[in-house]
C-alpha cells in the first residue's frame, strides 16, 4: 500500500523529536517508530536525518544522552529531555499553533 | 542562550578529546537502530538475509549518515574563523568613522600599558643580565645608629674586614669588591673624556658571570699585588674612542695622569652593576693607605652563592662571620657592635620609592584602559542597535547563537589586535622620545632623591620592548576584547525572531527600553567613575608637584653654569692648590659676559655633601640623642656672590683667609638656630670635625641653602674657606650676566679653567666637562 508521506518542513524536525521525549526518554530507533506509529503512518522521518537532527540537539542541551540496556538486552543510546529542551519544546510548540494558525486563516480567506 | 553555548562547547571538547569512543559509540548506535529495523521486517515474515539488507537500503547511506554526524563535532576552527574575519573586516570597512574612533581609542588605552609595562618589566621583573643571576648576593655591613643617623644595613666593606671575611667563608663560591669612580681618559688629540668607572676585584666579572670577549680577565695576582695598572674596557668605550681596534690589548692609556694597560674589552652592553660603568680597575689600584685601613668603608661586595647552599644558610653564616668581622676589627665608639647581612642582589633592585612610583603609574594606566573599554563597548553597543536587521536575518536562516555571538567577538577581537598595534607603535615612539639618556637618568634620580640606589640605573637603562612586553600587549589586548566585546556581543545576538522582522523602528525601541538601557547607563556611568578617579589623582599629584617647585632653595638656579674639575692626584701638590684655584677663578672672571665665578665642594641639590660634626668647647657635652651633625662645604670666596645667597649677618668669607691666617668659618641660619638658640654666635670659636681643620672662629651668617632634596628640611651647614682646605676636585660655578650665548659661556669658561689648571702645572690636561 502506498505511503502518503510527508515532507517534513524545515525546522519541525527537532519540534518531534522534542516532543517525542516528553514522555521519556527514549533510543533513536523507538523516537521514529513512535512518530510513525502516533501520526496514524503519515510521517516517516527520513531516517538519514534523524541521528544528525538527535546529535544537533544534543550539541544545544536540549536533550541528554546516555547509553543503556535496550528491551532486548542490547547496549543503546537512550535521549532525555533536558530542562532547557522542555522550555524550548514549549516555545517552538507555540511558534507552530501560531504560525500555523495564522496560515489556515489565510487559506480560509475564500 | 548562555546554557546553549555552554553545552555546545562541552560538545565539541568531548568530540576532540574523546573522538575514538564517540566514534565507536556512533558506530553502536546506527548498527543497533539497523538491527531493530531488520528484526521489524523480519517479523512481519522476510527472510533473515533480505531483512537486513532492507534495513540497510531503508536507512540510507550509512558513511554519509556517520559523517553529518561527526560533523557536528567538527571544530572547524581554521575554517569558521577565516570566514569570520572576513566578515568582520568587510563590516569594518564599511564603517570607518566608527573602525576609526574605536582602534584611536584602543590605540591610547593600549599603548600607555605598553609603554608604562616596559618600564614595570625592566624595573622589577627582567632577570638581571649576569648569569644564574637568582645566585647572587649583596653582602653589607650592618651598623648601629651612629652620628645621629638611623641603624643602617647596606653599609660599605673597608678592605681589611673584606679579607677576613674572604678567608673564613664557606658559602660563597665566588665574592668581590666594587665600586664607583669617575675617570678622566686622556687621548692624543681629542679633549680628556670623563668617565663612569668601576673599581672592583679581579674576579668581579667571574662572580657576575660575565667575560670579555677580547684579552682576558683580570688575574688572581692582580687582586693582590699593590698599585698594579691594568684596565678593562667597556664595548661602547672601545668602539667608540678605540675605534674597535682588537690590537688594543696591550695598549697603555692614560687614566687619571697614570699608565695602564689595557686587558680586555668585556661584551657588548655589559656596564657592571652601576650600570654605567666605561672603564674597570682592579681594586689594587686604590690607595694603600685607604686599602690597609680597617675603618675606611669604600666597597660593595657582590657574591655568589655556592652550589646548592640555600638563601637561608648563607644568610646565617653572614651573620655568624660578621660578629667575627667586627671582634676583629671593632668599628663602634660606644660598644654597639657592628655586624654583617646579605640579601638577593634581586632585592636591592630599586629603591621602594621607585617601586611604588612604577606600580602606582602602571594602576593608573590599568584605568585608563578600562576607560578605553568602556568607550569602545558604548560604540559597539549603538552600532549592535544598527545591525539588528542583519542579525535578525542571519538567525532566521539557520545561523546558531553561539556562532553568532563568536563572529561577533571575533569583530572585537580584530578591532582589539589593531588597537594593540597601533598602541605598540605609539608606546615605542613615546619611549624612544621621552626616555631620558643615561646622564638625564642620573639627574632625575639626582633631584628625587640622591644617588641612584642598588640597581637602579642599570635596571633602567634596559627599557625596550621586547618578547615580555610584546606577549603582554597581546594579553591586553584580549583582556580588552573580552571586556567591551561580549556584553555587545551578547545583547546582539539575543534578537527575537519575529519582533525584529516586523520592523526595524520597533525593533529599536525595543532594544532602547528595558534592559538594554540600564545596560548603557551602566557603562556610561561606570566609565565616568573612573574617570574621576583618575582625574582627582592628576590632580593632587600635579598640586604636590607645584608645591615642590615653588618650595624656596635658598639660591639663584638661573644663569648660573657648573663645572666639575679634577685635578690629576698623582702631579697634584697640596701649597700649589690655592695658586691653581686662584688662576682659575682669575682665567674665568676674564672671560666677558662673565659676572661671577666661584668654586665648591659639592652641589646645592645633589643630595651626596660631606657631614662631619661641630664641636664644642664653650658648653657641657650634648644630651645623647642630640644631633650635631653638620654639612661640611668647602668655598671660595665669591661663593655666596655668585649663587646669590644671603648674608645675614657679619661678613663673608674674603680672599685674606688663607692658609696662612687664622681659620673662619660661615654657618647657616638652621646651625645658627639650632646651636645658638639664644646667643650670637658670631665670634664664638668652634671644632669643626675630628680631623685635621681643627678650630675656627665663626664670622658670618648666610642663608639656607637647600643640599638634600627639595623636600628636606634644611640642614646646619658650615662653610670654610676653600683656600685653607684645598682639595684636588670640586665645582666651579659661573654666573653668566646675561641669558644668551650659554653655550659659548660654557665652552670658554670650560676651555678657561681646563687651560688655566693645565699652565699653573705644567703641560698637562685636566678633565673639566660643563654642565
Amino acid at each position: 500500500m502506498t505511503d502518503e508521506k510527508l515532507d517534513l518542513p524545515q525546522g519541525t524536525l527537532n519540534l518531534l523529536i522534542l516532543k517525542a521525549l516528553s514522555l521519556g526518554p527514549q533510543h533513536g530507533w523507538a523516537i521514529s517508530e513512535r512518530l510513525h506509529q502516533v501520526s496514524r503512518a503519515t510521517l516517516q522521518v527520513p531516517q538519514g536525518s534523524l541521528y544528525p537532527a538527535l546529535h544537533r540537539l544534543e550539541r544545544r542541551g536540549w536533550i541528554r544522552a546516555e547509553w543503556g540496556v535496550s528491551e532486548n538486552n542490547r547496549r543503546a543510546k537512550y535521549y532525555e529531555l533536558s530542562r532547557s529542551g522542555r522550555k524550548q519544546l514549549a516555545v517552538a510548540a507555540d511558534q507552530w499553533h501560531r504560525l500555523t494558525t495564522a496560515v489556515s486563516l489565510v487559506l480560509d480567506m475564500g | 542562550m548562555l546554557s546553549e553555548f555552554w553545552s555546545d562547547l562541552r560538545y565539541r571538547l568531548r568530540a576532540i578529546l574523546r573522538r575514538d569512543v564517540l566514534e565507536r559509540d556512533l558506530d553502536d548506535e546506527l548498527r543497533f537502530h539497523i538491527e531493530r529495523e531488520a528484526e521489524k521486517y523480519a517479523a512481519e515474515g522476510l527472510r533473515r538475509d533480505r531483512a537486513s539488507r532492507r534495513a540497510r537500503v531503508a536507512f540510507g547511506g550509512l558513511d554519509q549518515i556517520k559523517e553529518k554526524c561527526r560533523d557536528l563535532g567538527r571544530v572547524n576552527l581554521i575554517e569558521d574563523r577565516w570566514k569570520d574575519l572576513r566578515h568582520s573586516v568587510r563590516g569594518l570597512r564599511r564603517s570607518p568613522g566608527f573602525t576609526a574612533a574605536t582602534i584611536l581609542t584602543l590605540a591610547l588605552g593600549i599603548g600607555a600599558n605598553t609603554a608604562v609595562f616596559s618600564i614595570l618589566h625592566a624595573a622589577l621583573l627582567r632577570p638581571l643580565p649576569f648569569d644564574e643571576p637568582e645566585r647572587l648576593m649583596s653582602v653589607a655591613l650592618t651598623t648601629p645608629s651612629r652620628f645621629g643617623q638611623p641603624p643602617r644595613d647596606d653599609f660599605s666593606w673597608s678592605y681589611p674586614k673584606f679579607e677576613l671575611f674572604r678567608e673564613d667563608q664557606r658559602v660563597f663560591s665566588d665574592l668581590a669588591v666594587h665600586t664607583t669612580e669617575t675617570t678622566t681618559l686622556e687621548h692624543l688629540e681629542d679633549p680628556p673624556e670623563r668617565l663612569s668607572s668601576e673599581v672592583v676585584g679581579a674576579n668581579y666579572f667571574r662572580t657576575l658571570g660575565v667575560a670579555p670577549i677580547v684579552g682576558r680577565d683580570f688575574s688572581a695576582e692582580e687582586d693582590t699585588t699593590q698599585g698594579v695598572q691594568v684596565a678593562m674596557l667597556s664595548h661602547s668605550l672601545w668602539t667608540r674612542s678605540l675605534n674597535g681596534d682588537p690590537s688594543v690589548v696591550g695598549q697603555t692609556v692614560r687614566l687619571d695622569g697614570r699608565l695602564f694597560e689595557v686587558v680586555g674589552v668585556m661584551e657588548r652592553g655589559f656596564r657592571g652593576l652601576s650600570g654605567a660603568a666605561e672603564i674597570w680597575l682592579p681594586s689594587m689600584v686604590t690607595d694603600p693607605s685607604d686599602l690597609d685601613d680597617p675603618q675606611t668603608h669604600s666597597f660593595s661586595v657582590v657574591a655568589r652563592l655556592g652550589p646548592g647552599i640555600s638563601r637561608e644558610q648563607a644568610q646565617s653564616a653572614v651573620r655568624a662571620l660578621g660578629e667575627r668581622v667586627d671582634r676583629a676589627f671593632p668599628s663602634s665608639s660606644d660598644g654597639e657592635p657592628w655586624g654583617a647581612i646579605t640579601r638577593p642582589l634581586n632585592a636591592e633592585r630599586v629603591d621602594p620609592m621607585l617601586r611604588r612610583t612604577v606600580l602606582v603609574l602602571f594602576s593608573a594606566v590599568s584605568l585608563v584602559l578600562l576607560i578605553a573599554c568602556t568607550n569602545v563597548a558604548s560604540l559597539l553597543l549603538a552600532r549592535g542597535t544598527a545591525r539588528t536587521r542583519e542579525v535578525a536575518v542571519r538567525l532566521a536562516i539557520g545561523a546558531s547563537r553561539p556562532r553568532l555571538v563568536r563572529q561577533l567577538l571575533t569583530e572585537s577581537l580584530l578591532l582589539a589586535f589593531l588597537g594593540a598595534m597601533a598602541g605598540i607603535l605609539l608606546a615605542w615612539i613615546s619611549l624612544y622620545l621621552l626616555l631620558p639618556t643615561e646622564s638625564g637618568l642620573r639627574s632625575v634620580f639626582a633631584s628625587i632623591g640622591g644617588d641612584p640606589s642598588g640597581l637602579s640605573l642599570l635596571v633602567l637603562s634596559s627599557i625596550r620592548i621586547d618578547g615580555a612586553i610584546l606577549f603582554f600587549t597581546a594579553v591586553a589586548a584580549c583582556l580588552a576584547a573580552g571586556i567591551f566585546g561580549v556584553v555587545p556581543a551578547w545583547r546582539a545576538s539575543k534578537v527575537g525572531l519575529s519582533k525584529t522582522l516586523r520592523s526595524g523602528e520597533e525593533a529599536v525601541r525595543a532594544l532602547g527600553h528595558g534592559r538594554a538601557f540600564t545596560g548603557r547607563g551602566l557603562l556610561v556611568s561606570g566609565e565616568i567613575a573612573v574617570a574621576l578617579v583618575v582625574l582627582i589623582a592628576t590632580g593632587l599629584t600635579l598640586r604636590s608637584l607645584d608645591n615642590l617647585l615653588a618650595s624656596p632653595i635658598g639660591f639663584e638656579p638661573e644663569r648660573v653654569l657648573t663645572l666639575r674639575f679634577l685635578l690629576p692626584l698623582d702631579e697634584y701638590e697640596a701649597e700649589a692648590a690655592p695658586l691653581v684655584v686662584d688662576q682659575m677663578l682669575e682665567t674665568v672672571r676674564a672671560v666677558p659676559g662673565v659676572e661671577a665665578a666661584a668654586i665648591g665642594n659639592c652641589s646645592p641639590l645633589s643630595g651626596d655633601c660631606n657631614a662631619t660634626t661641630i664641636i664644642f668647647r664653650d658648653r657641657p657635652p650634648a644630651a645623647p640623642g642630640f644631633d650635631e651633625t653638620i654639612g661640611l662645604h668647602q668655598i671660595t670666596p665669591d661663593y655666596l656672590k655668585t649663587l646669590q645667597v644671603p648674608l645675614l649677618e657679619g661678613r663673608a668669607l674674603e680672599p685674606t683667609d688663607r692658609g696662612d691666617t687664622r681659620k673662619v668659618l660661615l654657618i647657616n641660619e638652621s646651625a645658627a638656630r639650632r646651636f645658638w638658640p639664644n646667643d650670637n654666635p658670631i665670634g664664638k670659636i668652634v671644632g669643626v670635625g675630628a680631623g685635621s681643620f681643627g678650630e675656627g672662629e665663626i664670622v658670618g651668617i648666610v642663608g639656607d641653602l637647600r643640599y638634600g632634596t627639595i623636600d628636606e628640611a634644611s640642614r646646619p651647614d658650615v662653610f670654610i674657606s676653600y683656600l685653607q682646605t684645598p682639595r684636588p676636585n670640586g665645582f666651579l660655578y659661573v654666573r653668566a650676566a646675561s641669558r644668551s650665548d650659554r653655550g659659548r659661556r660654557r665652552g670658554a669658561a670650560g676651555a678657561a679653567g681646563g687651560r688655566t689648571a693645565g699652565d699653573a702645572l705644567g703641560h698637562k690636561e685636566h678633565g673639566a666637562t660643563g654642565r
